[in-house]
């Protein structure tokens, strides 16, 4: 049982514990505390999605994320498996095999934050990182306080989208790491519609006029034929933050994730705020065509 | 249906309903624009972003509303001219899902083929899907309901398709979720003038061939005397439908029923020469998807989901299809007493069952023992050896066990159905009682009730018996001819199929773990849950065998039956109980789309174990074998990842199916 593993002084150094982690988050925070997960689900999505930090070559692919593959994992079991929300059935079942602990930053009565700072504490104290936990823990602070100051003044509202396809993108806000920035600096969110339980809202790409003088921040990747797809796209192509250049690419980082996919948010979006954003916004929307 | 109507009053009723729902959209999403309408809508001032807005959505959105309804329509229409078949439609005919599964195919191996021209990859599909469904009901010289038998199985085969691709490829493919479900946004002019030069064109060709298509409504012989070349003009009529039908899906994808609906309401409301169906059903069809798309609209603002035009059209079609069903003169052919294959007889099948029951124990066995095994950082196939014991009890033995479970009872079940409506092709998938468990469990999964530990297979076994009503009360005055009675399951299956449609299109979190359990993982399976699956299988087995009395007299018709002492309607009854629970037991654990039910009872016959008893053993046993290689081949074929064995099931059941139609 989990109790058991977390009383037996874990000694890191002589043999570091093998974790297997369902969740890509729970992924990204181990490998932020240092330590190399054994098993990691759908590591080529990973790759594609979340991009950092990047994933050791020896790490095991499982399988699917709500399905990770037990037979895989039954032939040399890890000490702790990792699940998440999303793939919490049964888990007495899968406790005979190896310790087993839900971590999700999800699905809990708390605040994203202070759902992902618990998390993240969690998962260091399994794994015997508690210092590095509150290393990490501080310099997201530090990068939240910095982001705050840089972006004190900052009038204009933001709009952060993930296209889905050419017509519709998940807006985010409340309920995710979007929504964490936005109450923890002086940004505003120019959606205040509805969210669903991840934080985000799938509208077409018009709804994005309610509010003309906004800026919009877009999360790469593309799906495939969006970026060709875009330049048809006549509201898109006129809304004012686009005529006006007042859009913003930011690298691929995983909105649902962990703290370093936090303080990357925190940085590139001070970094689009403060300097000004690409002029040539036709070069940066056929730019890195994503095929996985 | 009384005649003295005319369509007018229909697209009278739906205009005004049209108008209202239009000026409400108007006036709440654009009340700021309120006397500029006309000037943004004509000539939007560029800089105005709110005149932008309603000059490239609005107002597109509402012609390719209107145009896309008129083109399934007119699509539909020539179909049923052609086939001379009432029900024949882009959907029925498995059109609609053949284009898709060309364009999701193209999107994820060939990206570049999608620049060339995303119509012609549709019409690729739409082709293809055409041929097959000919090619199925080519013997029956194309009998209506076998070619819509045909379309919506191989509808149904492309789908199970897609439902593999889409669970690899959940997050890059979450822009076709939305396009799958037939989301009708617009941001700017070119889907509506790509599909007004086509629906023009179309139309132009449509009415060159009027006047020879018409003469199809004489008998065939009639046409023939007049110097037509039938065949040419079929080809053409049906060539210009499936092109229309392409071209709707690759610009706004796939839109359910309009296609059948539009037609059938202009027939029934009194449209009569093949001009007036022509014109009524475009202008029905335009109207009926403007108006659940204005519907559909003024929900937006509320949900944080998107609400897919095409599946909710198709959520409405699936009892408007049951509702039309009886209202149409279709010629079926009468039950047949004796079933359709006919095998020689072979001697000894007792020492045949004892082989096959030798082959689904070695079938188990491999499935248990080999598989992939890990050497430190490599994976490599491999034969599992005594110290892998524990492996092979606790991750192997559940699945194999509940696999074969579920595959003896759906084989039990179907065979009970064959053999009691003396119908080929009846087995639980078949005839939606699959669906309606599954139906059951979703709506139990959206409703937010709280969740007993039981409310699943509650809320399942009653969606199976409203399943099995709605079959008995559709078909009972057509004394349960056969190929209406499998319509009606088929168009209970397309309801799961719209609603599984808008759930993924909702991005609800629990989508990902419905999207599995439909298409039937084992994943779950664990000692005790199997050992209550394999007990309940058992259980209910040894209740099926003692009924073979009942099994051998009722095919041979209800009066034979009766005058030889057994009493119709309580043998029916009680059958149709086991069915039920034969099915939902199956359905939990392994989905609604397995196809083992057909499958089992034909295999065993094809094998030659004609009487009762023989029959069920030999097809429990074969339902036991597929669903072990099904499973084996899941867990396998994709190491680490695993695909759900009623999917790999359906793959391999679906084209025994197709084949097996092709002798209904």
């Amino acid at each position: 049982m989990s109790t058991a593993l977390a009383d037996a002084p874990a000694d890191a150094d002589s043999k570091p514990l093998r974790i297997a982690a369902a969740n890509w988050t729970v992924a990204e925070t181990l490998l932020a505390l240092g330590v190399q997960p054994y098993a990691v689900a759908d590591i080529p999505n990973y790759s594609t999605w979340v991009e950092k930090p990047s994933m050791p070559a020896s790490t095991l692919d499982m399988g699917l994320r709500n399905e990770p593959n037990l037979e895989l994992l039954a032939q040399d079991p890890p000490d702790l498996l990792m699940s998440s929300a999303l793939f919490s059935r049964d888990n007495a079942r899968l406790e005979r095999l190896m310790p087993v602990k839900m971590i999700d930053n999800f699905y809990t009565d708390r605040s994203f934050y202070e759902a992902t700072l618990s998390m993240t504490r969690e998962i260091a104290r399994l794994t015997d990182r508690e210092p590095q936990a509150e290393a990490l823990i501080e310099q997201t602070e530090r990068t939240l306080e910095r982001a705050a100051r840089a972006l004190k003044d900052v009038e204009t509202p933001l709009y952060v989208v993930q296209f889905s396809d050419a017509q519709h993108v998940r807006v985010f806000g409340h309920g995710n790491m979007v929504g964490t920035l936005f109450s923890r600096t002086g940004l505003n969110n120019a959606w205040t519609g509805p969210t669903n339980a991840w934080g985000y809202a799938s509208i077409s790409t018009d709804r994005l006029a309610e509010q003309p003088d906004a800026r919009i921040v877009v999360i790469k990747p593309y799906p495939r034929g969006v970026g060709e797809a875009l330049k048809d796209n006549q509201i898109w192509q006129h809304l004012p933050a686009v005529r006006e250049g007042r859009v913003s690419y930011i690298d691929p980082l995983w909105p649902y994730g962990g703290l370093i996919s936090l303080q990357r948010l925190a940085r590139s979006l001070v970094d689009v705020s403060i300097r000004p954003p690409t002029t040539d916004s036709a070069t940066a929307t056929s730019a890195e065509e994503h095929t996985p | 249906m009384t005649s003295a109507r005319s369509p007018a009053w229909f697209a009278i009723g739906l205009t005004l309903l049209a108008l209202g729902l239009g000026y409400a959209t108007l006036d709440i999403q654009f009340a700021d624009l309120s006397g500029h309408w006309w000037q943004a809508i004509t000539t939007p001032d560029d800089d105005q972003i709110r005149q932008i807005v309603m000059h490239y959505t609005f107002v597109p959105r509402l012609l390719v509303a209107m145009l896309g309804g008129a083109a399934l329509a007119l699509a539909g229409c020539l179909m049923q001219q052609v086939l001379r078949n009432p029900l024949a439609s882009p959907a029925t005919l498995g059109v609609t899902s053949g284009a898709q599964l060309a364009l999701v195919v193209a999107t994820l191996w060939a990206p570049s083929w999608m620049l060339a021209g995303k119509e012609w990859i549709a019409l690729a599909g739409g082709i293809v899907a055409t041929l097959l469904v000919f090619a199925l009901s080519w013997k029956r010289r194309l009998a209506p309901m076998v070619v819509v038998l045909s379309g919506m199985v191989v509808s149904l085969y492309f789908s199970a398709i897609n439902s593999a691709l889409l669970l690899f490829h959940q997050e890059s493919l979450s822009g076709l979720f939305i396009w799958g479900s037939g989301a009708l946004a617009q941001d700017n002019w070119h889907d509506t003038q790509f599909l007004l030069l086509r629906l023009g064109i179309v139309m132009v060709l449509a009415l060159l061939l009027l006047r020879p298509l018409s003469l199809l409504d004489l008998e065939e012989d009639g046409a023939k005397s007049l110097g037509i070349s039938l065949r040419k003009l079929r080809f053409a009529g049906l060539g210009l439908g499936v092109f229309m039908t392409a071209c709707v899906v690759s610009a706004i994808g796939l839109i359910g029923f309009i296609g059948l609906a539009a037609p059938a309401i202009a027939r029934l409301s009194g449209a009569r020469t093949l001009a007036q169906r022509l014109v009524w059903s475009m202008i029905l069809g335009a109207l009926l998807l403007l108006v659940t798309d204005l519907a559909v609209q003024q929900l937006a603002p509320f949900t944080a989901s998107l609400l897919p035009t095409g599946a909710m059209t198709a959520a409405l079609g699936a009892p408007l299809l049951l509702w039309l069903l009886p209202r149409l003169k279709i010629g079926g052919s009468r039950p047949t007493p004796s079933t359709g294959l006919t095998m020689p007889r072979q001697s000894a099948p007792n020492r045949r069952l004892w082989m096959l029951g030798g082959l689904t124990v070695v079938a188990c066995a491999v499935a248990l023992v080999v598989g992939f095994m890990l050497d430190s950082h490599a994976r490599y196939p491999s034969l599992a050896g005594i110290d892998d014991l524990g492996l092979i009890v606790d991750w192997r033995l559940p699945r194999v066990a509940t696999a074969a479970a579920a595959g003896l009872m759906l084989a039990i079940a179907g065979t009970l159905l064959q053999r009691m409506t003396g119908n080929p092709m009846a087995s639980p998938e078949v005839l939606g009682i699959s669906a309606g468990v599954a139906i059951g469990v979703i709506a139990l999964m959206l409703l937010p009730l709280g969740i007993a530990p039981l409310s699943g297979s509650v809320m399942g076994f009653s969606g199976a018996v409203v399943a099995l009503l709605v079959l008995i009360i559709c078909n009972r005055r057509s004394g349960f001819a056969p190929e209406r009675l499998l319509l009606t399951g088929i168009a209970i299956s397309s309801l799961l199929d719209a609603m599984r449609a808008i759930v993924l299109a909702s991005e609800d979190p629990r989508a990902q773990q419905l999207l599995s359990w439909l298409g039937g993982s084992t994943y779950y399976a664990s000692l005790t849950s199997s050992t209550w699956i394999v007990v309940i299988a058992i259980v209910l087995a040894a209740m099926a065998l003692p009924l073979q009395r009942w099994l051998t007299l009722l095919p041979l018709g209800a009066p034979t039956a009766k005058a030889l002492g057994v009493d119709v309607d309580r043998s029916r009854l009680l059958l149709l109980a086991l069915v039920a629970l034969l099915t939902v037991a199956a359905t939990l654990v392994i989905g609604p789309l397995s196809f083992i039910g057909l499958m089992a009872p034909h295999m065993a016959r094809l094998m030659g174990f004609h009487g009762a008893r023989h029959q069920l053993i030999g097809a429990g046993l074969l339902g036991m074998l597929v669903m072990v290689s099904a499973d084996w081949l899941g867990r396998n074929l994709f190491f680490p990842y695993q695909l759900p064995a009623g999917l790999i099931a359906a793959l391999i059941g679906g084209v025994y199916f197709m084949w097996g139609l092709r002798r209904l």
